[in-house]
């Protein structure tokens, strides 16, 4: 049911993506450079694109080729689509899935000591901080970032995947990547972190409160050994938490590629939109609510792991 | 003293333009090696049939040859002053019905197979075919067919003599190697994977595409013409301009083609950087719809040349020239940037003068009285409006700078700053009322009629004169050189009487450069031309020219 269900949202999304990129003034043909091209180059360039048909014709057309797994052809980049994606997705689960985990490994621990240590001074000092990095979008974070470590103090390159004169031994290129890679993961990680660890807190102030945790600390029990069993119970809203944060990070991923020139599906989707490129921004929705999906089926499946009392009969 | 002092800088910076604009030395065998890198926006394929935009057509002019290639004053009448390139001599035909080009038979593509004249058929082919698209196409109508005598010769048919024979048989089309590209069917090819990763014959070769980042080519060292001096070229793609110019400030980028006026102080502040004053075929217009909009009737203000010649009277456009380029441009002539026009001297404009602009609507029942300050006819205002496009600051400057000049005429312009799309939607479908719009165009000038001429396909306009048809054909096919500059002087001068468009600007185009790179000299039409003599100071060398060829992956 639950699957249905799934592919029922990245059907209405993928539909919704047809709607409102056909709406948008102008298409793929339309832009004032191609005001060069002679007639008859545009008008043969319409129909390779389908472009001459009818719209609920190129709709269904579309839909049709979607059941089949063909994506379309992008006209900003001139390949299939499916080409890009195959290039482009990795690289934005490698930031994200990189940033998601930080944000969790830091979001949790943070979390939880200062949940275990609420009223403190740190705790106060903490508090701020995370307040304020929730409360700034993560284009403005990369922005800051950027002006920081990139161009005054120059630690980072402040766009793009890899050097253009890249070093020429692996492990050499490793270090390239990873260097490029600092400031948008660090933008992504830096906001997830602070929506983790205000939920771990609150969560782990909650535990404290309830009676296992009394009688626990009643028992004698050692007051690390108490923090060990009150996180595993406070974990249980964060992890439910993890599933939504990756539709967050998704669009948060949108503007920190465009910003950092970082490959990936967000970049691609916000050039194909300006460009109304619409098989490509078509797949884009199609893969951003298919992973958005699969984040909220892989929070369930945590939660379950987590708490055996929500697993289903 | 500051006013002196402001004013005397862009003179000065002039002066650094000049001379180092004419630091262009051929370089000696040391200077072989080192990398450029040069900053752009990307091309969505390198095919070279299905591109036309500058950015591609510097990668593509690198990885392919041409037959032979254009002189430097881009004369586009007979063969003077081309030089061979793929073709090693060539003859004419008794009738001059046909040209037969001769191949060196010591070219080779990329790949190692040696160019042979089934490839010119096959590129004559691939621009023509309805299914390949190529906006190349319409000017190649002249061509009948290409043959092939024997393997190394290939020959062009025309249908009718005209000048620019030569011109056409050599400057549109880069040779393709029909060997990789003939079994995939020209209804695939535009589409093939070859766009992506091309093979030519070029000085360089093509290395890598990595989609969204960079393209890298390398020296061809088999090459029969010799290698290119630079042993790799590296374009890398930027989102916009903002970003191009952080890396070229950065040192990441050694080459910056669009510059704009604002950053010129930095550039030339810069010890890293230089100027680099170049010739250009681009200027700007504001750009006219005389029928109304979406209808064949004429524009009930811009229909009337009246109108028009009132708006040109009442524009300063030396001062609007100076307030946007400042000495970085010239005011715009004619229809063409100055060195496309044979005799600029001959030419008459339309003077400025907004007494006798205001006296022409008076005459033409525009008329403007007591307290009113717009001026109307029959009940309907004077006013229209001007599309300026969003990506150019330049061009909205123009606009507004119109709209307060022709206020104070009586005339309401309303300026609507809009996206490329909307701008190309609204142009397409004639709904609009006029647009500043900005032209690159091809030596020669055979474009002139595709923008002016009665059913021409860059037409927008709508414009039609029969008159300016004929002469336009007279000025095309005459092979006098006296007749030919007389009969362009009449088109050019026909077009400024009409104002089918108000002329405004030529921008001066200046590059920017690191000063270690020794550019070869730089052509009107396409300073990527001689890509392959550029070289770089062996004095001036940094890390990334040390890279070397053999160490690349």
């Amino acid at each position: 049911m639950q699957f249905v269900q799934s592919v029922l949202v990245v059907f209405v999304a993928a539909t919704a993506a047809f709607v409102l990129i056909h709406s948008a003034p102008g298409d793929p043909l339309s832009d004032e450079a191609t005001l060069t091209q002679p007639a008859a180059v545009r008008a043969a360039r319409r129909v390779a694109l389908g472009l001459n048909l009818p719209l609920t014709q190129q709709y269904v057309r579309r839909m049709r080729a979607y059941s089949r797994g063909d994506f379309g052809w992008s006209s900003s980049q001139e390949r299939p689509v499916n080409a890009v994606l195959r290039e482009r997705i990795p690289r934005t689960l490698l930031l994200m899935s990189l940033a998601l985990a930080a944000s969790l490994v830091f979001g949790i621990a943070l979390g939880a000591w200062q949940g275990s240590h609420v009223g403190s001074r740190a705790d106060r000092v903490w508090s701020f901080l995370s307040l304020v990095l929730f409360s700034f979008p993560e284009f403005w974070i990369a922005i800051v970032l950027t002006g920081i470590f990139a161009f005054w103090l120059r630690w980072f390159p402040a766009m793009g995947m890899t050097s253009d004169m890249p070093p020429f031994t692996f492990g050499a290129r490793l270090l390239d990547r990873l260097h490029h890679l600092v400031l948008p993961w660090l933008s992504l990680t830096l906001v997830g972190t602070a929506v983790i660890a205000r939920f771990q807190r609150d969560a782990m102030r909650d535990v404290f409160d309830t009676p296992f945790v009394r009688t626990a600390r009643g028992k004698g029990l050692d007051e690390r050994a108490v923090r060990r069993h009150a996180l595993r119970a406070a974990l249980l809203p964060v992890i439910a938490l993890g599933g939504m944060l990756v539709p967050s990070l998704l669009a948060g991923a949108v503007f920190v590629e465009s910003i950092y020139s970082w490959q990936g599906v967000g970049l691609a989707l916000l050039n194909a939109t300006q460009g109304r490129d619409y098989d490509l921004v078509g797949a884009g929705i199609i893969v951003v609510s298919a992973m958005t999906v699969v984040g909220s089926f892989a929070a369930e499946l945590l939660r379950e792991i987590a708490d055996p009392r929500t697993r289903r009969a | 003293m500051i006013r002196v002092a402001l004013r005397c800088a862009p003179l000065a910076l002039i002066g650094i333009l000049a001379c180092k604009g004419a630091d262009s030395s051929v370089a000696p065998a040391s200077d072989i090696g080192g990398t450029m890198i040069v900053v752009q926006p990307e091309p969505t394929t390198l095919f070279p049939p299905r591109m036309n935009s500058t950015e591609g057509l510097a990668i593509i002019d690198a990885i392919f040859d041409h037959l032979a290639e254009i002189g430097p004053d881009l004369s586009v009448a007979g063969d003077k002053g081309y030089t061979p390139r793929l073709a090693k001599s060539w003859e004419w035909a008794k009738d001059s019905l046909s040209i037969a080009f001769a191949l060196d038979p010591k070219a080779h593509w990329h790949d190692g197979v040696p160019v042979r004249a089934k490839d010119v058929r096959y590129t004559f082919a691939a621009y023509s075919a309805d299914s390949v698209a190529s906006e190349t196409k319409s000017l190649l109508g002249n061509i009948d067919s290409v043959s092939v005598r024997d393997s190394l010769t290939a020959v062009f048919w025309f249908k009718r003599r005209l000048p620019h024979q030569f011109f056409d048989a050599t400057y549109h089309m880069y040779i393709l190697p029909s060997h990789l590209l003939d079994t995939i069917g020209m209804g695939r090819v535009k589409d093939a994977p070859f766009g992506r990763a091309p093979i030519g014959s070029g000085r360089f070769r093509f290395r890598r595409w990595e989609r969204g980042a960079r393209v890298e080519i390398i020296a061809d060292t088999a090459n029969s013409r010799g290698r290119a001096k630079l042993d790799r070229v590296i374009w890398t793609f930027t989102p916009d301009f903002g970003a191009a110019t952080v890396k070229l400030f950065s040192g990441e980028a050694d080459f910056y083609e669009a510059i704009r006026p604002e950053n010129l102080p930095e550039v030339a502040r810069s010890t890293t950087l230089r100027l680099v004053s170049a010739p250009a075929l681009q200027y700007g217009f504001l750009a006219y719809n005389l029928h109304a909009r979406k209808s064949d009737a004429p524009h009930p203000v811009l229909g009337d040349v009246r109108v028009r010649r009132a708006i040109a009277m009442a524009v300063d456009r030396v001062r609007m020239e100076r307030n946007v380029y400042d000495t970085l441009g010239y005011v715009a002539l004619a229809a063409a940037p100055r060195v496309l026009i044979p005799d600029t001297s001959a030419l008459r404009q339309i003077p400025y003068d907004t007494m006798a602009a205001r006296a022409l609507l008076d005459s033409a029942g525009w008329k403007m009285t007591g307290t009113e300050t717009v001026r109307t006819r029959n009940g309907e205002r004077l006013g229209f409006e001007i599309l300026a496009p969003q990506s150019s600051i330049s061009r909205q400057r123009y606009a507004v700078l119109l709209q307060e000049q022709l206020r104070s005429l009586g005339v309401a312009v309303r300026v609507r700053v809009v996206d490329g799309r909307t701008t190309g939607e609204a142009i397409m479908g004639h709904n609009y009322d006029a647009w500043i719009s900005a032209l690159t165009m091809t030596p020669g000038r055979l474009g002139l009629g595709q923008t002016w001429a009665s059913g021409g396909e860059m037409n927008y306009g709508g414009y039609s004169r029969p008159q300016l048809d004929a002469m336009l054909d007279s000025a095309i096919t005459a092979f006098d050189p006296v007749r030919s500059r007389t009969l362009w002087t009449r088109v050019f001068q026909f077009l400024i009487d009409e104002q089918p468009a108000l002329f405004l600007f030529e921008p001066r185009a200046p590059l920017a450069m690191h000063k270690r790179i020794r550019n070869a000299p730089l052509r009107a039409d396409a300073w990527y031309a001689n890509l392959a003599d550029w070289s770089i100071d062996p004095a001036q060398r940094i890390e990334r020219d040390r890279v070397g060829l053999g160490s690349a992956r």
